[in-house]
């Protein structure tokens, strides 16, 4: 009701403003004034379309993010301590890996920070008590996302075999500290018993041929300790790069 | 209807008619004078830092620290300004030459947004359009086809004039194929120029004209005058839509054209040679 009668009112309105000379004295007040109609109206038509179209672009956003999270895996209560001193231990990560990053990147860095954040700080949420096999295809995961993350971006700024392709790809102080793992003492290595890691994806659950450079007891788990060790290697690398 | 001589009130609206085309007119807005020469800063330079100044500043609030992982409808707004330049930077500039395409693509991007920010100032009351100027839009055509044009002699040297000469021309009709193929490629810079002056131009002066006279019908005191010029209204209300979306559009067109030099000027006949030798190969 109200909505039909807008145009008359803006008709009798119009009338009224200018016989008195009120704000409508000059060209541009009307084109202000049709400006504004203008932008009320499309508001009015197709408002909600525009914002359907934002919400749905957010949550493909939010879907996407999502894959880093199993959806069937269940978050059980464990101490508060255990969880926060790991994911203090996740996030000390981060500015190694950034500062591994060449300059030409650095610019990235604060949206780099915060991916390496959100993707590895989800895991002291999901990892608490979700059973071992699925823990450890997650962390693989993980650590295949992260290194993936920063790879293919930068792979064809230094693929061209310019001055940039000189420097280190920035995978390789990852990849350097995650290849030390393989190296950790055995007592940071967590001992899974061959039955209770993930089944292969292709071969399905009775393929149980151990990991060619990791041993049949290798878990993949991120204990704080092989965390710390990770950042040493990262550390290692980073000095061997510089000189 | 009065049909005795105007009255006073009539009299007052036809004296106090604005041209259309004063909205175009530059002012002076701050005097600056350098021994001899005076050089004051006018309203188009002004227009000009107003909208470098708060774009920039209104993408790098959108965007602060980074962005956040899951955007809002500004930082949304910005990344789909961001994608729909690097499109045609993709499909314009390809082939052979990624750096080509690395290097040239800050420029596409501010130049779009440079320009739909500031071809709809126009509609703004009292503002000043920059782009309805031919120097400015010709300085913005002529800069990107001179340094690409640079470029790609200093990258193909002579042979930057094989992109003159149309595929399949015998060698010996060449001089009279390259040399009036220059006037049409300097011409590309220049229709581009006009393009957005004159589109800017015209709708703009199209809108003031018609609200001018809606103002005066509106303004007569007059019952039929009133209903008459509810017309001009009406038309001055459905033109702002339309010609907010061709600020826009010339624009993108603007952005199109300024992708396709660099192809041009650096790729040469890339695709047409590889073709054109392949097939002579087979004819052996």
């Amino acid at each position: 009701m109200i909505s039909g009668n807008m145009p008359l009112a803006a008709i009798l309105s119009i009338g009224v403003l200018s016989s008195k000379g009120i704000s409508i004295c000059n060209e541009e007040t009307i084109v202000a004034r049709c400006s504004i109609g203008f932008l009320i109206f499309s508001q009015r038509s197709s408002g909600n379309t525009s914002k359907a179209a934002f919400q749905d672009r957010i949550g493909a956003i939010q879907r996407e993010l999502q894959q880093f999270l199993d959806p069937n895996e269940v978050v059980s209560p464990k101490s508060k301590e255990q969880q926060q001193n790991l994911r203090i231990s996740l996030r000390s990560i981060t500015p190694e890996i950034v500062q591994s990053l060449p300059n030409e990147t650095a610019r990235c860095a604060p949206k780099c920070e915060r991916t390496v954040q959100a993707v590895s700080c989800r895991n002291p949420n999901v990892e608490s008590a979700t059973p071992p096999n699925a823990i450890s295809s997650r962390r693989i995961r993980l650590r295949n996302n992260i290194v993936t993350g920063f790879h293919s971006p930068l792979i064809h700024k230094f693929a061209a075999g310019g001055p940039d392709a000189k420097k280190a790809f920035p995978v390789e102080p990852i990849r350097e500290g995650l290849r030390r793992l393989e190296t950790t003492p055995k007592e940071f290595i967590k001992r899974t018993p061959t039955s209770e890691q993930p089944p292969h994806p292709r071969r399905g659950p009775d393929y149980s041929r151990p990991h060619p450079r990791r041993g049949p007891d290798y878990s993949g788990e991120l204990t704080p300790s092989r965390i710390e060790f990770l950042i040493s290697g990262l550390r290692e690398a980073r000095d061997r790069r510089h000189q | 209807m009065t049909n005795g001589p105007l009255e006073e009130e009539e009299i007052k609206v036809f004296i106090t008619l604005n041209s259309p085309l004063e909205q175009f007119a530059i002012i002076p807005s701050i005097p600056v004078k350098i021994g001899n020469s005076y050089s004051p800063f006018t309203n188009s330079p002004l227009f000009m830092l107003l909208t470098t100044g708060l774009v920039p500043l209104s993408v790098h609030s959108a965007t602060k620290n980074g962005g956040n992982l899951e955007p809002n409808a500004w930082q949304s707004l910005v990344e789909l300004i961001h994608d729909f330049v690097l499109n045609p930077v993709n499909e314009q500039i390809g082939g052979l030459s990624e750096n080509v395409k690395q290097k040239s693509f800050p420029c596409i991007p501010v130049t779009f947004t440079f320009l739909s920010f500031r071809n709809p100032q126009g509609m703004i009351p009292y503002s000043f359009t920059v782009t309805s100027h031919f120097i400015i839009t010709s300085g913005l055509s002529f800069s990107p086809f001179i340094g690409i044009t640079l470029v790609g002699s200093q990258r193909n040297g002579l042979h930057l004039f094989s992109f003159l000469l149309p595929a399949g021309v015998p060698l010996p009709l060449a001089p009279f194929s390259v040399l009036p193929e220059l006037i049409p490629y300097r011409f590309r810079a220049l229709s581009s120029g006009i393009r957005l002056f004159a589109n800017m131009m015209a709708g703009h002066s199209l809108v003031k004209i018609s609200s001018g006279f809606a103002r005066t019908m509106l303004c007569l005191n007059n019952i039929m005058y009133f209903s008459g010029g509810l017309g001009p209204l009406s038309i001055v209300f459905a033109l702002t839509g339309p010609e907010l979306g061709v600020a826009i559009s010339q624009a993108y067109v603007f952005t199109i054209s300024i992708c396709i030099h660099p192809n041009d000027a650096i790729n040469l006949h890339q695709l047409q040679f590889s073709i054109v030798m392949g097939l002579k190969l087979l004819s052996f």
